[in-house]
């Protein structure tokens, strides 16, 4: 097997299997024989398309071999999040009483990534219903919980687990996600990979399982920023089939550029650990060689968390209405959830409707303020990857603080998340980087600049 | 979260009860209580913001036309 070959970035083997210096179907049988031997052990795949893969890795070679090369992604495996509609295999939600779920055909982002010449390896697990039924421990989904690469007892992260755990552990070298709030930076900042949140709108929702109509974003988990642009290029675009996807034209920048305008939050780093402190004064010491770094920005007084929440779960519970009245919402697996959403109901529709208008104030003032940076730079996670079997805290149930989050969910900003360092427990830390609505390629191009001045990036967690 | 006594809490609360106490454990209708009190507390912060007449929510909703069906008239609700 061609072990040299992982943990390398879509970009490098993109050129690898455009040069037939590598078959595509040789890397769909190196990744496909690693998520079913592998896979299990983190709890990280729920299914193993493998005739599905090694059919499209024969067209791709036989495409690239008839110089019919579809871009840097032909021949390239993944996995996506098993929340989107594939026709080839079933659908689970990441939940027990959807784990027979059928669809009969592919979600936009499933097609466009098999146009761009993707080749698709496995659905990954995920948190049931990506966690929109108010978890609170890593055990919430039917698949057990997804184990971080990085250690044995602690969570990957979520609501995207299994996502962040195949890529961090050469499952693939890069996986499909998404947020509705934390659900991509989590598991990329708990995994120490990239993930990108695009802006709302940016990516077709359609055949992705709806949880907030407002909030829902897809987006890549990859090893390196640079690819999480390349993936997104492929990804982008309108669909006539998800009337809240934007025509707004996007193309991937790889461009380096010479310097950047960044910004701190005032707040940025209230409630995290020692290390992540630490980690992240010590990253904006490096981003200080490739421009400014302006501390104590502030935002205007809003309550950013109080009405991104009350969005999240008012449309959460409208989209499971009839999962939550019925009672099936006790055949899940996390046993708190077999109750927190009731009390839903007794959020009152003017409250959601004051938050909905809200947001709109919300998003002029996160853009004011955006507007003087390229990007504003906070710690991606407040902490390292907490520990299985414990309750975590969230800003989703009030049990922490998520300006950052708040901010860029609710007013619906893309960002970058990447590794910055390890923590005191030897797991990875990260940063993020959030810029203005549909300037993706803004934050991309800081955290690559990031990545090119470090290396936590071609760290990876001992796997075999 | 709060366990203080409070009458939009308890109203609201109520309301679950209601409709779900059959289903409950007396600790699960507990916590639901403490859960409502923060959805109170979360709900005052967001009334506390003045907005304007013009400050619309931020969703969009576009009227539909439906391809007329083969041989001619519309269908729709009587």
């Amino acid at each position: 097997m061609k072990t040299e070959l992982l943990w390398k970035p879509v970009r490098e083997l993109g050129e690898l299997v455009r040069n037939r210096k590598v078959r595509a179907v040789e890397l769909a049988e190196l990744y496909l024989d690693r998520l079913e031997r592998i896979g299990p052990r983190y709890n990280a795949v729920v299914t193993v398309m493998r005739d599905h893969a090694l059919a499209q890795a024969r067209r791709a070679d036989a495409e690239i071999a008839a110089n019919r090369w579809r871009g840097p992604l032909h021949g390239i495996p993944y996995g996506a999040k098993d929340l989107l509609a594939t026709a080839s295999a079933p659908t689970t939600w990441g939940a027990a009483p959807y784990r027979e779920q059928r669809f009969d055909y592919d979600a936009t982002v499933i097609r466009k990534l098999e146009a761009a010449g993707a080749v698709l390896c496995a659905k990954l697990a995920m948190i049931e219903l990506a966690g929109g039924m108010g978890y609170r421990q890593p055990t919430a989904s039917f698949t057990g919980p997804c184990i971080n690469p990085w250690a044995p007892d602690a969570w990957s992260g979520g609501s995207s687990s299994g996502s962040g755990a195949a890529v961090s552990s050469g499952l693939v070298p890069f996986a499909i996600g998404s947020e509705t709030w934390g659900s991509i930076l989590s598991p990329a900042g708990y995994c120490g990979i990239a993930g990108l949140r695009p802006t709302y709108g940016r990516v077709s929702r359609h055949g992705a399982m709806a949880l907030c109509w407002t909030l829902d974003k897809l987006g890549p988990l990859a090893l390196t920023a640079d690819d999480c642009g390349l993936i997104l290029d492929a990804i982008a675009g309108a669909d006539p089939e998800d009337p809240t996807s934007s025509d707004r034209p996007y193309r991937y920048d790889a461009a380096d550029r010479k310097s950047f305008r960044l910004g701190v939050l005032r707040d940025a780093t209230d409630g995290c650990e020692a290390a992540v402190v630490e980690n992240f004064r010590r990253s904006l010491d490096t981003l200080r060689r490739i421009g400014t770094v302006e501390e104590e920005v502030t935002l205007r007084d809003l309550p950013w968390e109080q009405t991104t929440r009350i969005i999240l779960q008012v449309e959460a519970a409208s989209a499971f209405e009839d999962l939550i009245e019925s009672g099936g919402i006790a055949e899940l697996t996390a046993p708190e959830v077999h109750f927190i959403p009731y009390a839903r109901d007794a959020i009152l529709a003017k409250d959601y409707l004051k938050a909905v208008r809200l947001r709109g104030v919300m998003a002029r003032e996160a853009d004011r303020v955006l507007a003087r940076f390229d990007a504003l730079v906070a710690p991606g996670r407040v902490n390292e990857a907490p520990l299985l079997g414990q309750d975590f805290r969230s800003a989703i149930s009030a049990t922490a603080r998520d300006v950052m989050g708040a901010v860029g969910n609710g007013a619906g900003l893309p960002a970058v998340c990447v590794p910055n360092g390890l923590g005191a427990r030897g797991l990875p830390t990260s940063l993020q980087f959030m810029s203005r609505a549909w300037e993706e390629n803004a934050a991309l191009a800081a955290a690559r600049a990031y990545q090119a001045m470090t290396d936590w990036h071609t760290r990876h967690p001992r796997v075999e | 979260m709060t366990d203080t006594p409070d009458p939009e809490t308890d109203t609201l609360f109520e309301i679950i009860r209601q409709r779900y106490a059959g289903r409950l454990t007396p600790e699960q209708l507990d916590e639901l209580r403490k859960i409502v009190g923060g959805q109170v507390e979360a709900a005052r912060a967001v009334r506390a913001v003045r907005l304007t007449n013009a400050d619309e929510p931020s969703q969009r909703f576009e009227p539909v036309t439906l391809p007329l069906p083969q041989g001619g008239k519309g269908g729709g609700l009587a």
